[in-house]
């Protein structure tokens, strides 16, 4: 019995802002830099009425429409996030609540910052393996842009989106064939308790990289291919997690990829940092183009630090599937709006003001 | 005996759109009480009932705000009812005023409205809490977006753009025209904006003035006017329905469950079923027609003016904007409308809802009117209001006869 | 209101979350009421029926698809609610859902108001709304062209 992805849903906000907005205002940053190294052109900007929550409900009603299922047949719901609007309660069950009505679903939050989504997603094989669920939700979601402070370096690539996996063992368009992790405590993103801002704990250069998120997610995947008896010839496509537009290249070519087995995945140059639905994302695109018998890595990475490595096998199924669904490439990038940095700030709530609003003293 | 109820004497503040900052909501109600109890030349203790009016205890602070009225006036014990439907709340009070003279337990009643809006600081905000506030408020939906959506009104109606505009700003200028030449309105004696201005503001300047002020009027059995008052008026008929808070319910006439034969399959934002139920209430219980009326009060916000002639029975449906263009509502037309100038020009205290437009319609069939005074004989007047967004509609007919 | 003071303002006027919970059906989900002896659908929803006065009335789900009605560029900007200046302009329209009801709710992620006209069909989803009194979140539907 084969256990993984049923269907997946994606969902970004419309709103972008372009990376030299930013930098005329702050001119804090190498343009340059920016466009040709770190590969990013844009990034998503909320409206003042998203948040986690909208996003990842959005995303997984997509989800749970591409499958077929019925609403209530969830036996588990878990949220992958950083950024979450309640520090204390689980924001699942408000999702949960949101898409329909089965309160006996295994529900919780999972933090691990952006890595968040793929231990989830960790979580949700596991129970389908053991047959404790079948029909389980798994959802990445993070504004990594209402947590960066305006005048921050990473301000012009922090992003936002949520992104919704339904694993179970029926209609399978692609097995899960293993999972591994590594982890260890090395803080270089941190936000100690009831701070609003994710802050860089480390000075933003090479060294913060290669420690960070290449290393963690090299040894992980390595571990996965010892499991498995695997080599990185095996895999067609490689997922990471995209901090900016050219993080995952760094990550798949320490590991042996190919430049054009990674760009498939690549969609953070026009949205920005998504956090824990960074490889949800990745992932989902790359099934809008995989063939069948395809293998795909995918290595999570989140700050603090870790990182999962789960090796996916697509099946004969994925051709029709994607027949009736839109395409991941047209959900981020249909209707755009462009906003520029006075509106991108309101949206975000980074104005200071009074805690009680009088709007217009009327 | 015949449903006549007198109204023996009228009061009310002095500029109703404008803010009285000095001024309690006690000492506004105790001024313009005390205005009507002189007018009415009685001993303010033959007063044995009354009932209040206004927008609710949020904006004042105070709960039970009935007994801390008739206190303030010093006339306890006598009972107090009180009434809040958003700017109807005058007009449903001088109904129950009406309900309790004709009971014949009351031998007069002083109505009063008030409110006091700055004595919070979104008082706006307050006044638009008042829908089905989890389906409207909480939303950040609100009365203002219900009146602009009665622009259907134009577009069912296939009017022109520039139709729209004229019409819209004829009725703006009337009604600051109107309100120039009378004493007790905000806009008194202030020069006429120019056609840009006015074409920049929302509905082409129709929109009304907030403001802090009180209105009563004291009503009476005929018994007891014959006894102390030599010009009455009186009260021919009236009319009340509702109809729903939540906007979306104006779409769906099966929720009226009056059992008249020709009611509209379909109606909208714009289609005003509710004050015409009223309209007709008030009709049928005065036995008058629409052609018998010589002057007519209406809630002017918005295109509301046009839908409520067209709700009144002045005019055929779907003409009422050609029917103001045609200078029909001018003061020297065939039915003049708002002469002390409406919401618009006047001022619009919320509380006090219709009673001010009742005050006017009484001075002009008494020919002592402090504005424009209408030259012909007037024998019918009618007074109509809504409250909320069509959640209440009411209509008082007033007359000279008994 | 700096939250630096510790002397901290009394209002009697903060909502419990109870109100909100309760409506959480019809907010979340578009759900209303159906009664059961005439098959009347209601929104939002009601315990008694307004037809035929029956209280033998239960939850009913509407759909999420519906087109506008009616739509407008909201408003008076001096009488704005609280709490939803960040959005402005707002489109405020009467939408009528595929199986009944018309809604009044708001359009939003308009990038070409050409597409906001009488007819245009919309689908539900659920954005933040004005946070409580009690400074905890508030969600509901709103309306995206399709």
């Amino acid at each position: 019995m084969e256990y993984g992805i049923v269907s997946y849903g994606v969902k970004v906000p419309v709103r972008r802002i372009e990376v030299e907005k930013v930098v005329e205002v702050w001119k804090n940053n190498d343009l340059t830099i920016l466009k040709n190294l770190l590969n990013m052109d844009e990034r998503a900007v909320l409206n003042s009425d998203e948040d986690v929550i909208t996003l990842g409900t959005e995303s997984a009603i997509k989800c749970i429409e591409n499958s077929g299922i019925r609403n209530n047949d969830l036996d588990a719901i878990y949220l992958g996030t950083s950024t979450n609007p309640d520090l204390s309660k689980s924001s699942a069950a408000t999702i949960l609540e949101m898409i329909g009505n089965n309160h006996y679903a295994m529900c919780s939050d999972i933090q691990f910052s952006g890595k968040s989504g793929t231990s989830a997603l960790q979580i949700g094989y596991s129970l389908a393996k053991s047959e404790l669920a079948n029909n389980i939700m798994i959802i990445g979601s993070d504004a990594m842009n209402r947590h960066i402070p305006p005048g921050d370096q990473r301000e012009p690539y922090a992003g936002a989106g949520a992104a919704s996996l339904l694993i179970g063992r029926e209609n399978l368009i692609a097995e899960i064939k293993g999972i591994a992790s590594y982890t260890s405590d090395f803080p270089d993103d941190i936000r100690p308790e009831d701070e609003r801002y994710v802050r860089s704990g480390m000075p933003l250069n090479r060294d913060k990289i290669s420690y960070g998120l290449v290393k963690h997610s090299v040894k992980a995947a390595k571990k996965l291919f010892n499991r498995e008896h695997t080599t990185v010839s095996d895999y067609k496509y490689g997922v990471f997690q995209q901090i900016s537009g050219a993080s995952a290249y760094a990550v798949g070519t320490a590991l042996g990829f190919k430049k054009s087995q990674i760009t498939p995945s690549i969609f953070a140059n026009k949205i920005g940092d998504t956090g824990a639905a960074s490889p949800l994302i990745g992932l989902a695109k790359v099934l809008d183009v995989a063939e069948p018998n395809d293998k795909i890595l995918v290595v999570g990475y989140g700050g603090g630090a870790g990182a999962d490595a789960i090796s996916l096998k697509v099946t004969d199924y994925i051709k029709e599937f994607r027949k009736k669904i839109k395409s991941v490439e047209s959900e981020i990038n249909s209707d755009i709006i462009r906003v520029d940095y006075a509106n991108a700030i309101k949206y975000e709530y980074k104005y200071i003001r009074p805690e009680v609003s009088f709007n217009t003293y009327l | 005996m015949n449903n006549s109820v007198a109204i023996i004497g009228t009061g009310a503040t002095k500029k109703p759109g404008s803010n009285m900052v000095e001024k309690t909501f006690k000492e506004l109600v105790v001024e313009a009480s005390y205005e009507a109890i002189n007018n009415a030349k009685i001993d303010p203790l033959l007063i044995d009932g009354a009932t209040f009016s206004f927008t609710g205890e949020g904006e004042i602070g105070h709960g039970g705000i009935g007994a801390t009225l008739v206190d303030s006036l010093g006339l306890a014990p006598i009972p107090a009812f009180l009434n809040t439907a958003n700017c109807s709340s005058g007009s449903v009070s001088i109904i129950e005023g009406y309900n309790m003279i004709l009971s014949g337990q009351y031998d007069a009643v002083l109505v009063c409205g008030f409110d006091k809006q700055t004595d919070i600081i979104p008082f706006e905000n307050y006044m638009l809490m008042s829908t089905d506030v989890m389906y409207d408020y909480n939303l950040g939906i609100s009365h203002i977006d219900a009146f602009m959506l009665a622009d259907e009104y134009f577009k069912e109606n296939k009017v022109s753009e520039q139709d729209a505009k004229n019409s819209l700003m004829y009725f703006a200028k009337l009604m600051r025209e109107n309100a120039y030449h009378n004493p007790i309105a905000t806009l008194y004696k202030e020069p006429m904006l120019p056609e840009e201005i006015l074409s920049k503001m929302p509905f082409n300047g129709n929109v009304l003035i907030p403001g802090e002020g009180a209105a009563a009027m004291i009503l009476a059995s005929e018994e007891f006017a014959n006894k102390y008052c030599d010009n009455p008026t009186f009260i021919k008929g009236v009319g009340f329905s509702t109809s729903s808070q939540y906007f979306g319910h104006q779409y769906h006439p099966e929720l009226i469950q009056n059992k008249e034969e020709d009611k509209p399959q379909k109606t909208n934002m714009a289609s005003g079923y509710s004050l015409s139920l009223a309209c007709k209430q008030a009709y049928d219980s005065a036995n008058i027609k629409p052609d018998d009326l010589d002057i007519l009060g209406l809630y002017d916000m918005g295109v509301n003016p046009f839908i409520s002639l067209e709700a009144a029975g002045i005019c055929e449906k779907g003409t009422a904007y050609q029917y103001v263009l045609d200078g029909n509502i001018n003061p020297n037309g065939k039915c003049p409308v708002n002469v002390d100038g409406g919401n618009i020009g006047r001022g619009h205290v919320a509380g006090a809802g219709g009673i001010y437009q009742v005050i006017e319609i009484v001075k002009q069939l008494q020919g002592k009117a402090r504005g424009i005074q209408l030259d012909n004989k007037c024998s019918y007047g009618m007074s109509t209001v809504i409250g909320g967004y069509y959640a209440t509609a009411v209509s008082i007919i007033i007359g000279t006869e008994r | 209101m700096s939250q630096q003071y510790p002397e901290q303002i009394p209002n009697p006027m903060v909502a419990s979350t109870y109100r909100e919970w309760r409506e959480q059906g019809g907010k979340y989900r578009l759900e209303g009421s159906i009664c059961e002896n005439c098959n009347s659908k209601f929104f939002p929803r009601r315990s008694v029926c307004a037809k035929c006065h029956s209280l033998d009335i239960k939850t009913h789900q509407f759909s999420h698809s519906g087109s506008i009605e009616n739509v407008i560029n909201s408003g008076i900007h001096q009488v704005a609610v609280m709490g939803y200046g960040e959005n402005s302009p707002r489109y405020i329209a009467s939408i009528k859902l595929l199986d009944g009801p018309v809604v009044i709710g708001e359009i939003i992620d308009v990038c070409d108001t050409s597409r906001l006209k009488i007819g245009a069909e919309v689908r539900m989803v659920i954005r933040k709304q004005a946070r409580s009194t009690n400074l905890n979140w508030n969600y509901a539907y709103k309306f995206k062209l399709l």
